[in-house]
């Protein structure tokens, strides 16, 4: 599914925890890999900002969140495998390389 | 926990199984969760940190240190001073290097240099460094903005006691937003300080080049590489660039080597056995060729071997040892002659005299007078010819006197209008305030007839001759290029002719004794050789110049006549013999000439007694001989020679007349071809009236 309008990323790490910075790594190297504008990605320190998270219900780190629309779906984790975020999604391998 | 109070017991209990729990809720989250989760939110706004995620920051940590150890040991050990700068210019972190030269330097002022801002640093420095630490400024800020990607600059960072260069990189760091930079100074002095030498070492060799006087030649293949300007010089090019100019270096020399030089230099390449040192024909850019003396070797020019060949013109060189060589041999020859005329001249003088003897023998048939007449004339020729060997050897006893040269030659006129014949035209060259010459006149006027004759010779067809005559001054320069000149003032006699020339190959050879081009009875060889004699007995010179087919000219320089003294013409006297009665002391060593003089002078109505040699003499006239007059050989034997009879005589008897008689003259009488004054001397061979005038003369006079 394409709309005009950029997918929000929300991820939710901790610090420099390990799995919060591959996490990260990991999420920003599949943004850089979609087209222009498809993803807007916001970062969000649990560490730093507890309220923030809090009010978005985040229990754990680190976790994203994609809001496309009216949908909202939720990944928890390294982002190791981002097949699953492309899942979820319904975004379509043909149209870009995204990992 | 310390307020509670309840029992101690019941804490453990407690504590045991809530950690229990806390460990089921871990276990159990992680299962929810997966075990890639790193905290967990509590709605207080607490995180509590999974024990997976600690497990990971614990060996992540132990990496972190270990990466930073690594790092730092690393950086520590570069030779350099490296910092790491932040976007403002801010100095984040430094290796040992950097911190240490701070330290030395006295750079940041404090030990810390890290917190401080590089670029503040750099456009704040005063001292000589000032304007490179500014464009190092400028170039880090360019490379933090992004504005450059790398920047590099080489200063100088000089200290009273050392001299230093540094260069300084700047690279990069880039990290998603973030831009910071490397600055890295490497010490570049011993790099600078070799380039420097091998700068200062090229152009020292090159100027050792361009100066030396030896022709340099570097080729390969005989393309050249290397060419000097004393090479260009040499060979007649107008700069080193027109040789690097020539397609082969080969054109340098004469076409009839150029197989053999290519032979050498591909011998030589090939590793193989090539003369180092020899002789090869330049060939000038005229085409004149000269000889050259070579000496080659391989030198390794860029990637491979080359020929550099140094040579030097040794034309000159070769014609004076040419001209040396042939002065050595006529003074060999010289000396020879000098020999052998002495000793023939005795024989001459027994035969000469008597054959007189027989020829004036008035009461003997006429045949028996005519052998004697013919005897005579065959020994006062053989005398002639000895005379000029002696002349040549410039052993010939000479009389210089300051002579009017002019008047001479003028004098000479005659002569030579009846001796050359009509069809040659004779003209003068007179000078005006011409100096006096000091030479024998007698003898330059048979000199200057000799040169005639055979200028005479040499134009069978009739010509030209020309007598000139100059005052001239040889200098130094003249005097050292040529064998045997004095340099000083001379006087000129040039005469030339318009005849045949002499070829090149010949003008060398002319002037040695029986050396002649004309048919063999013709003429005897002796002229030109006893004119050179001559000339060097008496100080002068003598110089030939000739061009095949347009003539010769032949320069006779002759000393000029110190300004005192009065200028004299041969003077002549008379020809009538002269007899007497006065007793004469004979001193001679060859019995034959000792008796015949004895007898000719007991002809002559003398009273003769002999010695023969100076001891008998002294003798003689201790035990009281009264003699009148000492006649005596010049060379005796027994270590006592005829001057030193004369003056042992003069202690005996002082006011005795002394005679003097020679073969050849040591340098008894004679010195610097001169008579000394009031010494009378006869020559070998003489004919009964000289002997019997000179006898009277000494005789009268005392």
């Amino acid at each position: 599914m394409t709309t005009d309008k950029p997918i929000e990323l929300y991820l939710y790490v901790a610090g420099g925890l390990p799995n919060s910075l591959r996490a990260l790594a990991n999420v920003r190297a599949y943004c850089k890999g979609a087209p222009p504008g498809r993803f807007r990605l916001t970062v969000c320190d649990v560490l730093e900002d507890p309220e923030r998270a809090l009010a978005d219900s985040i229990l754990l780190t680190p976790q994203l969140v994609a809001i496309d629309g009216t949908d909202r779906h939720v990944l928890v984790g390294d982002m190791t495998d981002l097949s699953v975020l492309r899942r979820v999604l319904m975004v379509d391998g043909a149209e870009f390389n995204g990992q | 926990m310390g307020n509670d109070d309840s029992a101690p017991a019941d804490k453990a209990l407690e504590l045991a199984r809530l950690v229990a729990t806390l460990h089921e809720t871990h276990e159990r989250i992680q299962a929810l969760a997966g075990d890639t989760v790193d905290t967990v939110l509590h709605q207080s706004g607490k995180t509590y940190l999974l024990p997976k995620a600690q497990a990971d920051l614990r060996q992540s940590e132990s990496y972190l240190r270990r990466f930073s150890t690594e790092r730092a040991a690393i950086l520590d050990s570069l030779p350099a001073h490296i910092a790491m700068l932040d976007a403002d210019g801010t100095i984040l972190t430094v290796n040992h290097g950097w911190k240490r030269f701070a330290e030395e330097h006295d750079y940041a002022g404090d030990d810390n240099t890290i917190g401080q801002n590089y670029l503040t640093v750099c456009q704040t420095a005063t001292g000589p460094e000032a304007d490179d630490a500014r464009l190092a400024a400028e170039g880090i800020r360019a490379v933090l903005d992004g504005t450059r990607e790398t920047f590099a600059l080489q200063y100088p960072c000089h200290s009273p006691t050392e001299k230093q260069w540094f260069t300084m990189a700047v690279t990069p760091v880039v990290e998603e937003d973030r831009r910071r930079a490397v600055v890295m100074h490497f010490d570049i002095t011993r790099r600078v300080l070799a380039d420097e030498r091998a700068r200062e070492l090229q152009t020292r060799l090159e100027r050792i080049i361009d100066h030396a006087n030896v022709g340099i030649l570097v080729e390969r293949d005989g393309r050249p590489l290397l060419a000097n300007p004393e090479l260009a010089r040499m060979l007649g090019y107008p700069s080193a660039d027109a040789v690097m100019a020539l397609d082969t270096s080969l054109l340098l020399f004469a076409e009839d080597e150029r197989d053999r030089l290519a032979g050498f230099g591909a011998a030589r390449l090939a590793g193989r056995q090539a003369p180092g040192a020899y002789r090869v024909r330049g060939r000038r850019q005229s085409g004149v060729e000269i000889m050259l003396e070579a000496r080659a070797f391989i030198v390794r020019w860029g990637d491979s071997d080359a020929i550099c060949t140094m040579v030097h013109d040794i034309t000159e060189q070769l014609e004076n040892e040419e001209k040396i060589r042939q002065s050595q041999k006529l003074q060999a020859i010289g000396q020879l002659t000098g020999g052998i005329a002495h000793d023939f001249n005795n024989l001459l003088t027994v035969v000469m005299g008597n054959a007189e003897i027989l020829e004036d023998m008035t009461d003997a048939d006429l045949r028996v007078r005519k052998i004697g007449q013919i005897t005579r004339r065959a020994a006062e020729n053989g005398a002639e010819l000895t005379r000029r060997l002696l002349a040549f050897a410039r052993k010939q006893p000479l009389d210089p006197r300051p002579t009017d040269i002019n008047l001479l030659i003028t004098g000479m006129d005659t002569l030579l209008r009846r001796t050359l014949g009509a069809p040659i035209a004779i003209e003068f060259v007179r000078a005006t305030g011409l100096w006096p010459a000091l030479i024998d006149p007698s003898q330059l006027e048979n000199a200057v007839l000799n040169i005639c004759l055979n200028a005479r010779d040499a134009m069978p067809e009739g010509g030209k001759l020309t007598l000139e005559l100059a005052n001239v001054h040889l200098d130094r320069s003249y005097a050292d290029w040529n064998d045997d000149v004095e340099p000083g003032h001379y006087v000129l006699i040039a005469i030339s002719d318009n005849g045949l020339g002499i070829p090149e190959d010949l003008i060398s050879r002319v002037i040695e004794p029986f050396f002649t081009t004309k048919k063999t009875g013709e003429g005897t060889g002796l002229g030109l050789s006893m004119v050179y004699g001559f000339v060097k007995q008496s100080g002068g010179h003598l110089k030939l110049y000739s061009e095949p087919g347009h003539g010769t000219t032949v320069k006779i320089y002759l000393p000029r006549a110190p300004l005192d003294g009065s200028t004299m013409t041969p003077d002549q006297t008379g020809d009538q013999a002269s007899q007497g009665t006065e007793t004469i002391l004979v001193v001679e060593d060859d019995d034959a000439v000792r008796q015949y003089v004895t007898t000719q002078l007991e002809t002559l109505g003398y009273r003769a007694i002999s010695a023969s040699n100076g001891a008998d003499a002294l003798a003689l006239l201790k035990s009281g001989v009264a003699a009148d007059m000492l006649f005596t050989d010049i060379v005796l034997p027994g270590g006592m020679n005829g001057r030193q009879l004369a003056d042992a005589a003069h202690a005996i008897q002082p006011d005795l007349p002394v005679l003097f008689t020679s073969g050849y003259t040591e340098n008894a009488v004679i010195h610097h071809g001169r008579l000394d004054p009031g010494v009378e001397l006869l020559n070998k061979p003489y004919r009964r009236q000289e002997l019997a005038r000179k006898v009277r003369k000494v005789l009268d006079r005392a």
